[in-house]
Order: C-alpha cells, then sequence, then structure tokens
C-alpha cells in the first residue's frame, strides 16, 4: 500500500444541493457540455415519519481501491497512481470503452472529439500542488471534506473516525471499496423517492407516482 | 420552514430539528393569526414585553423591544380622530414643557398605567395595561392589544388550516413550541414566496411575533443583524454622503413617479379635478399612502404617462420588465419603444436583456470582478463589511485617461457636463472638510475603504512583503490618488483581507441584549394603515393584523371578480438555482446544469387533472394569460398552487432573431427555455383605463405570488 490514500467524505446533512461543486468542478476541468466529473442528485424524499424533505447526493469517481475500471483496462491507460487515486493515462487509452461498462458508478464519459475516456481525476493537477480539489474548495457549507485516509491526524480520518458506521460509500457491496464516503447515506437512501430525480436541475429518472 | 415549495437547501432526510410545512401562496396572514391566537388562547406570550410601552421601560425591565399595544386607539366614530392613537390632548393630560432647542418634539401616547389603573402618557407608564376597554376624558377607547386579539380571532384554527392547507394539528404544534422557549425564539420572513397582494400581513405578522415573544434585541432572539461601521457615508476620514448644493428634491416637494408616499386625496390632481367640479374622482393608477420607491411601479407609470411623463428613463443592471410579473407583455413593450411614450431610454447593464433591447443607447458595464462594492450582508450576525474590488481588469473600453467605460464612469462625466454639485473637483469632503476631486469610481470607493479600515480601531498598515505577495504593490497608479499617502497602506491591508469583521461579541452585551441598543418599537396598532384610505373604494385594511383575502387595486376580493371554482390554483415564483433574476440564461455551463424550469405541482392535484411528470400544461388567468411549460410532479409543492423558478423564459437577451441593417443574426432558442409566469393585469385598474399589475395595496410591491389559475394539460 501506496503512503498516501486520498478520499472524500460528503456530509448530506448539510450538502444543501447548491451545484456549486459542480460549477467550480466544469470551470476547472473543462469537461464537454453534457459530461460532467461530478453532479449533484436531488428529488423529494418522504421520511418515516411522513414528512416530505430533499435529498441531495453529490456523485463523483469514488476513486475505488478495488476499481474494476483499472482490472479491465487492455493497455494500463486506467492505472491506481502513488496517491491511491485511480488515473487514466490518456496517451494509452485507445478508447474502447471497456471501463465505461465495467464502472458499476456511470462516472466516466467518452470524449467525442478525441475519443478518449474521461472522469474526474480529484483534481490531481490541484493536489499535487497542495491544493484541494474545486469541489472540496468552493463548497458553501463545507459538506465536502478531502485528505489522506491514512494519516489518521487529518481532518477526513478524523470525522471518519468520528462518524464511524453513519459513514458509507455508495453499493458498498459491489466490493470496488469506494473511497468517497458519505454521512447519511443510510437515511437518504432509505426514504421513499417523491419525485423525479434531477441531476443538477435536468431530470434523469421521471417520477412515475407512489408506488 | 413554511414555503409553498421544498427547495434544496437544509431540510434533507438527514438534517435533525428541521420540517418543510407546506403552506400556500398570500395566506401568510392567516398563519401568523393562527400563532397570535394561540399565544393569547394559551397566555404564553410576554405579557411583560407586550406592556412596555416606551423605550426605557423596556430597558429597565430587562428587555430590549417594546411595542404600542397598550396605547390606547380612539374608537369612537364621531370623534375627529377616530382610529387614531389617542393623544395627550385627547385625553386632557398634562405634557412636559417643549425643549427649546430640539427641531421636533415628541409625541405623547396615552395608556393605562398598570400599577394605578389611571391614564397616563406612554413615556410614564413603567407598563401599560393591555386589555383596557372604556372611556377617557369622555372619549370611547381601547388598547391596540385588544383589537388584535378581536382580528386574529375572526377565525378558527379550523379555518386557518383550511386557509393556509396546513393542518390544524400542526399549526397547534407550532404555536405551542413558539410559547414555550421564552424570548429565545424569532421567524425570518422575506421575499419571493411572501411577495403576494396581501404581502403586507408578512412583515406585519412577523413583527407582531417576534414583539410578543419579547425576542427584540435580545441575544438568541431576533438579535439585530447586518450591522457595519460608516463606510458610504459620514465615515472616519471621509463624508461621502453630504454634497453641497445638492438639489432639494423630497417627497414634500415632490411627487415619485411610482405613486408612493402619497394618499390619492393628496395629489394636485385630486385637487385640481375636484376643484373643477367632479364628484369623487378616480385616479388611472393606484397611489399608495405608506408605499416606498417601487420600480415595477414606476415601470407601470411610464407606460401609462400616469401620473406624469418619464422624459428620461435610466436603468442600471436591472430588467424592471422582465422582473415585474406581468409586465413583460407586448402592450408594454410598445409603449416602451414609442418615443412619444418615453423619449429616452438608457440602459447601462453587462448584457443585452429584455430591458436594454429597446433602450436607445447601452452603456456597457463591468462585472462583480471587476468593480468595486462594500456590501453589508443583512444576515450575518457580526459587524463589518466585505469589500469587493476590481480584481481583474475590466473588459469594457478604455479611456484616454485611463478610466474605463462602466456606469460610474458614465454618471460621473453625465453630471460633470450637466455641473451637478457632488462631482468632478473639490467634490468630496474628509473629516476636516478639506475638499477632494470625484473624478473616477477609485476616489469614491477607496475612499470608502478608507473609513473602514480607520473605524473602530485603524488597521495595520500591510507589510511590502504581504503586498508583494498579493501584487498589491501593482496596483494602477490612479487607485492611489485616492487616499492621503498615510491611509494607502491601511487600504492595501482591508483590500487584502476582503473586508473588516468584528466577532460577535462585539455586539452581544453582557446583560444577554445587543450592545448597540436603539428604540425598537413594534406596532400592534398600525395607525398609518388605520388612517389610509383606498383611492377607488374608500375602504380601509385593518389596522391590527388579520387574513386578508387577495385583492384587487379597490379591495374588492378575486374572487368576486372571476370564479374559485373555476380558477382554483394559486401560483408561487421562487430563486432559481441555475440562473439569476434576469442574468445567466447565456451560460453554457449553467444551461448545460439546467436546461429549463418547471410548473412544479403536487402530485395530487396533477393526479386530479390527470397530468404526468413531463407533461406540458398551462396555467390561464381568468383574463386569458397563459403560462406553458413542463410539469415537474412531486410531494414538495403544497397542494393547490404551483410553482415556477423565475429566471427562465426569455424573449430577448440573445434568444431572438436580431436584424440590424438588413442582416439577421441568428437567435440561440436555448437562451429562451423554460417558462415564467404571465400574471394577469388589475381588472380594477384597467376599469379606470389604466394598465396596471395587481400589487399590493400597502406597499405596491407587485403580486408575485397567488393570483388565480386553471390547469390544463397543452
Ligand atoms: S468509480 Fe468507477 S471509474 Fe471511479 S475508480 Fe471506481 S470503478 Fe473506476
Ligand atoms: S457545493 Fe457542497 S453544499 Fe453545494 S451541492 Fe456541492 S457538496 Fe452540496
Amino acid at each position: 500500500m501506496s503512503e498516501k490514500r486520498l478520499g472524500m467524505l460528503i456530509d448530506l446533512g448539510v450538502c444543501i444541493g447548491c451545484n456549486a461543486c459542480t460549477v467550480a468542478c466544469k470551470q476547472e476541468n473543462e469537461p464537454p457540455l453534457t459530461k460532467f466529473n461530478t453532479w449533484v442528485e436531488s428529488w423529494d424524499a418522504e421520511t418515516e415519519d411522513g414528512r416530505v424533505t430533499r435529498a441531495n447526493l453529490p456523485k463523483l469517481c469514488n476513486h475505488c481501491e478495488n476499481p474494476a475500471c483499472v482490472s479491465v483496462c487492455p493497455t494500463g491507460a486506467s492505472y491506481q497512481a502513488e496517491d491511491g487515486t485511480v488515473q487514466i493515462d490518456q496517451d494509452k487509452c485507445i478508447g474502447c470503452k471497456y471501463c465505461m461498462a465495467a464502472c458499476p458508478y456511470g462516472v466516466r464519459y467518452m470524449v467525442e472529439e478525441s475519443g478518449d475516456v474521461s472522469k474526474c481525476t480529484f483534481c490531481h493537477h490541484r493536489t499535487t500542488e497542495g491544493l484541494l480539489p474545486a469541489c472540496v474548495s468552493t463548497c458553501v457549507t463545507t459538506s465536502r471534506m478531502f485528505g489522506d485516509l491514512n494519516d489518521p491526524d487529518s481532518d477526513i480520518s478524523k470525522k471518519l473516525a468520528e462518524a464511524g458506521d453513519k459513514a458509507k460509500g455508495l453499493m458498498e457491496d459491489l466490493g470496488m471499496e469506494p473511497r468517497v464516503y458519505y454521512i447519511g447515506l443510510d437515511e437518504t437512501l432509505a426514504a421513499k423517492p417523491v419525485s423525479a430525480v434531477h441531476k443538477g436541475g435536468n431530470v434523469i429518472a421521471p417520477y412515475e407516482g407512489r408506488q | 420552514m413554511l414555503d409553498p415549495t421544498l427547495a434544496n437547501g437544509v431540510v434533507t432526510p438527514t438534517a435533525e430539528g428541521i420540517n418543510w410545512v407546506p403552506i400556500k401562496p398570500a395566506t401568510n396572514g392567516a398563519f401568523y393569526s393562527a400563532i397570535a391566537q394561540i399565544l393569547i388562547r394559551d397566555n404564553t406570550f410576554d405579557a411583560d414585553a407586550m406592556a412596555f410601552p416606551s423605550h426605557e421601560a423596556a430597558l429597565a425591565g430587562g428587555y430590549g423591544g417594546h411595542t404600542n399595544a397598550t396605547y390606547l386607539v380612539i374608537t369612537d366614530e364621531s370623534h375627529p380622530n377616530y382610529r387614531k392613537l389617542m393623544r395627550a390632548a385627547d385625553a386632557g393630560l398634562e405634557v412636559p414643557p417643549a425643549d427649546p432647542e430640539a427641531t421636533t418634539q415628541p409625541t405623547y401616547y396615552v395608556v393605562i398605567d398598570a400599577a394605578t389603573g389611571e391614564p397616563a402618557l406612554h413615556t410614564t407608564a413603567a407598563k401599560g395595561d393591555l386589555f383596557f376597554e372604556g372611556e377617557v376624558n369622555g372619549v370611547k377607547v381601547r388598547t391596540g392589544f385588544s383589537m388584535l386579539r378581536d382580528s386574529v380571532n375572526e377565525r378558527t384554527i379550523d379555518e386557518y388550516a383550511e386557509i393556509t392547507g396546513i393542518p390544524a394539528s400542526e399549526i397547534e404544534r407550532m404555536g405551542k413550541e413558539f410559547g414555550s422557549h421564552g424570548h429565545k425564539v424569532s421567524v425570518q420572513a422575506a421575499a419571493a414566496s411572501t411577495a403576494s397582494v396581501v404581502g403586507f400581513d408578512t412583515p406585519a405578522g412577523r413583527e407582531l411575533l417576534k414583539a410578543m415573544m419579547g425576542t427584540n434585541q435580545m441575544t438568541g432572539g431576533s438579535f439585530p443583524a447586518g450591522q457595519a461601521p460608516v463606510t458610504e457615508g459620514k465615515g472616519a476620514c471621509y463624508d461621502l454622503t453630504t454634497i453641497a448644493g445638492k438639489p432639494d428634491v423630497s417627497n414634500k416637494n415632490a411627487v415619485m413617479i411610482s405613486r408612493g408616499s402619497k394618499a390619492w386625496e393628496k395629489t394636485d390632481e385630486y385637487k385640481s379635478r375636484v376643484a373643477a367640479g367632479e364628484k369623487d374622482p378616480k385616479p388611472m393608477l393606484p397611489w399608495y399612502t405608506n408605499a416606498p420607491q417601487s420600480d415595477a411601479q414606476a415601470i407601470m407609470s411610464i407606460v401609462n404617462k400616469y401620473p406624469y411623463q418619464c422624459k428620461i428613463l435610466m436603468t442600471w443592471m436591472c430588467n424592471v420588465i422582465q422582473a415585474t410579473p406581468g409586465a413583460m407583455r407586448d402592450e408594454v413593450i410598445e409603449k416602451l419603444k414609442d418615443t412619444s411614450v418615453l423619449p429616452l431610454h438608457i440602459v447601462c447593464d453587462i448584457v443585452v436583456g429584455e430591458m436594454a433591447q429597446y433602450a436607445d443607447y447601452i452603456v456597457p458595464d463591468v462585472t462583480q470582478y471587476e468593480s468595486f462594492g462594500l456590501p453589508t450582508v443583512s444576515m450575518i450576525g457580526g459587524f463589518g463589511t466585505t469589500v469587493r474590488w476590481e480584481a481583474k481588469t475590466p473588459e469594457t473600453t478604455k479611456l484616454a485617461d485611463d478610466r474605463y467605460v462602466c456606469w460610474e464612469t458614465f454618471l460621473i462625466d453625465v453630471a460633470k457636463a450637466c455641473e451637478l454639485p457632488g462631482w468632478g473637483e473639490n467634490a468630496i469632503p474628509d473629516v476636516n472638510g478639506t475638499m477632494h476631486p470625484f473624478n473616477d469610481s477609485y476616489d469614491y470607493y477607496l475612499k470608502a475603504v478608507a473609513n473602514l479600515a480607520y473605524a473602530v480601531e485603524p488597521v495595520e498598515d500591510i507589510t511590502a512583503d504581504e503586498a508583494h505577495i498579493q501584487g498589491l504593490d501593482e496596483l494602477p497608479k490612479n487607485w492611489k490618488k485616492a487616499v492621503t499617502d498615510e491611509e494607502w497602506p491601511k487600504v492595501l491591508k482591508v483590500l487584502s483581507r476582503g473586508g473588516r469583521y468584528w466577532g460577535m461579541d462585539y455586539k452581544r452585551g453582557a446583560d444577554g441584549r445587543f450592545k448597540g441598543l436603539k428604540a425598537k418599537e413594534a406596532y400592534v396598532y398600525n395607525e398609518k394603515r388605520a388612517l389610509m384610505t383606498n383611492p377607488y373604494s374608500g375602504k380601509r385594511l385593518s389596522p391590527t393584523l388579520n387574513y386578508n383575502e387577495q385583492m384587487f387595486a379597490d379591495l374588492s376580493l378575486m374572487t368576486d371578480h372571476y370564479s374559485a371554482d373555476e380558477y382554483p390554483f394559486l401560483c408561487s415564483e421562487h430563486k432559481p438555482k441555475f440562473r439569476s433574476v434576469t442574468m445567466l440564461a447565456n451560460s453554457p455551463i449553467m444551461r448545460d446544469i439546467a436546461a429549463h424550469n418547471y410548473i412544479e405541482m403536487n402530485e395530487e392535484d396533477a393526479a386530479e387533472l390527470g397530468i404526468k411528470d413531463g407533461d406540458m400544461v398551462r396555467a390561464i388567468t381568468p383574463r386569458g394569460d397563459v403560462t406553458e411549460g413542463e410539469a415537474m410532479v412531486r410531494a414538495g409543492q403544497v397542494k393547490g398552487a404551483f410553482a415556477v423558478a423565475f429566471g427562465y423564459g426569455h424573449i430577448n437577451y440573445g434568444a431572438q432573431d436580431v436584424e440590424i441593417d438588413g442582416k439577421v443574426t441568428k437567435g440561440d432558442p436555448a437562451i429562451a427555455a423554460g417558462t415564467r409566469i404571465h400574471m394577469m393585469v388589475d381588472p380594477v385598474v384597467a376599469e379606470h383605463g389604466g394598465l396596471g399589475i395587481i400589487a399590493d395595496n400597502d406597499a405596491s410591491s407587485p403580486g408575485r405570488c397567488g393570483g388565480m389559475f386553471k390547469i390544463e394539460k397543452a
């Protein structure tokens, strides 16, 4: 195991779905129009006591510890870097899209112009210069936290330790060992969806009514 | 959180201790009345706080605010001062001798002193009797509080539940909770979904509830926010507000084009029409006795050429027709284009939106990153001001004298050409009375920054190192000349920190109150409203809080004109997440994140109408205005109303094809995507020959929410 292991922690209790992170990422990384390295999904969610709330779930590449995208890549373009993050070497990418099919989180996309596959890099170009990823440094409520998971004194490690089993990754049962953690994920997903799911302000799953 | 629409925000599945309670638009008066009724019924309101008749009495009692709840109101209809608060003279009470030095003398109101049971000046009683009804000096009177008790009891909790859409049990729960924390409670309410034709009930109710629990200026209660040192006024270094020889224009000698702060019967028009023999003349557009200025009303006055013609219209970074519900319609646009209606129209903006589209001249402005501002954020708790400064070289044209074209440059040059006082040489006095020039925006804003730098305790000088690291040693020459050599390193220090803020301790007194306590009176009885008569019907609104149904300009109920069965829906507008009020539709990133907005509908309403999520639907007013858009069917929308995020549905702003000298430039329909509410105009104003928006009859602000609609599949 490398010495450093970068990861992210998102506290859903204070994510207000403002999408400032989405905009900051768009400006920083310039993914093509219609593509997003990070985005926020929002929907109306009815909790057990019958009250309606608004769920917000920021998404991005989970920089998995056991990433399917890396193991299926035939050229080694997708790889795990020293700091534990999952990166793509564009020079080696042949655009076969295996990784896109393998990633269960749907965070990879094809850049039509170049034929390469792309995704969130955890702002590798910033973190190597000692800066935070753009989405983290812009987050208006400090819902997003970032740092070295291997350093027990880092803010993120301390917050994770404090959260205990309240902090979870998405679809952990798939065995990818995602390194983006969410506080409050279970409650958020347990609440009954009572509207369309929006990605930013666009519908990605229309509301079919109460099932 | 009461809101017609569940916005993204803190009400998430995991946030504890905060609930969304759906409320129908334009019914806030009913909700506040219900809570006040419960507080009175259960006797959980703070009777001490309500009974302090003066600031001094409240202070002595350990509180930060007083009310006029105990002031006596003359209820004798034959009395010349009927509906007014009783004055000392009405009660035959002696008043202290007038202070010969003072420019204004205090008004002495009358209360029943709780200690003696006798009439007394409000300044002498420690507490007044809240409930008195009877005679004083032979005049029939009662307290404002007793009138409030009646007005909030006009309806039952069940009726308020029916009106607001909030279950009675939920209202009871909130009423109990609000009354159970002493003065450590508060109410926040403003803007958007509270703005309706009965919008005045919102601030009125909010202030009443704050006062009923004695929360004003108390730590943990309604603690004052948004204080800052003087920057753009008479500051520590410069006086940026006094202008020697400024023309004396005020409400006393001039009339606001928006028809505010003037009773119809006090207008020259009324007087001359009566003098000409007309009986009971009516105005073409309403006058608002107690309203402040209003851009929405001003634009309607301009297109109606009433009460007078606007010869020159200048707007800066605002899109009044888009922001005024019901104003972006052909009849208004045709008038704006007509030079016989509006001879000269100058717009200063960074984009060509709907307003600029019809201007004669467009002066390019700079963005927020290319300009200065010292905004005091009203919601922040501490004390201080942020400084926004020209962090980037402006993109606009650079003039020969090194200034950039922008609003300030334009104002300065026009003012100088017109030889107005307060601009050019010898314009701005410092604290010693020495005059300084005002030739560019730096001359003004950097002096405001100097005021901030020297406020309370002057800041340290910036060190050379720090100035260098931040590039502040490379600022253009015309910045430094705006202040003295001594001020400059302190100005830079403030710029380097983006402003100055003091901690909460600066404001919190050890006694649990605001350190800067100032007299804070809450109106239980609103005398100004009591005396206001409607220009069309002569009717009056309640001087104490109650629920008002939606009304038109003559205070007739909307439902007297149009069928509530046929038009059962209300609407509300809310701030968009992915647009500003009028801008950002030109941003490909924002359009990528949200292509358009929706007509947000409650799931049960939609099911009844056979509407599915994603269907195109139309909301239609009784006057035929049509709002068309894609339905978002959701549980997070109150039943009986639909909602629309504003900032969408552009007709210009690059959405349209433009033909100049025969050359057509194609517009981008993506900029036009989405919808905006097409609100009906006021049918009563139409009867009097005017084109008027539906509006709040107190504040004159537009009826943004509420209205009457039917909804159908498109
Ligand atoms: S989220 Fe998908 S793309 Fe990212 S590391 Fe995991 S498997 Fe690979
Ligand atoms: S910026 Fe922060 S609060 Fe806003 S949506 Fe992103 S994660 Fe949530």
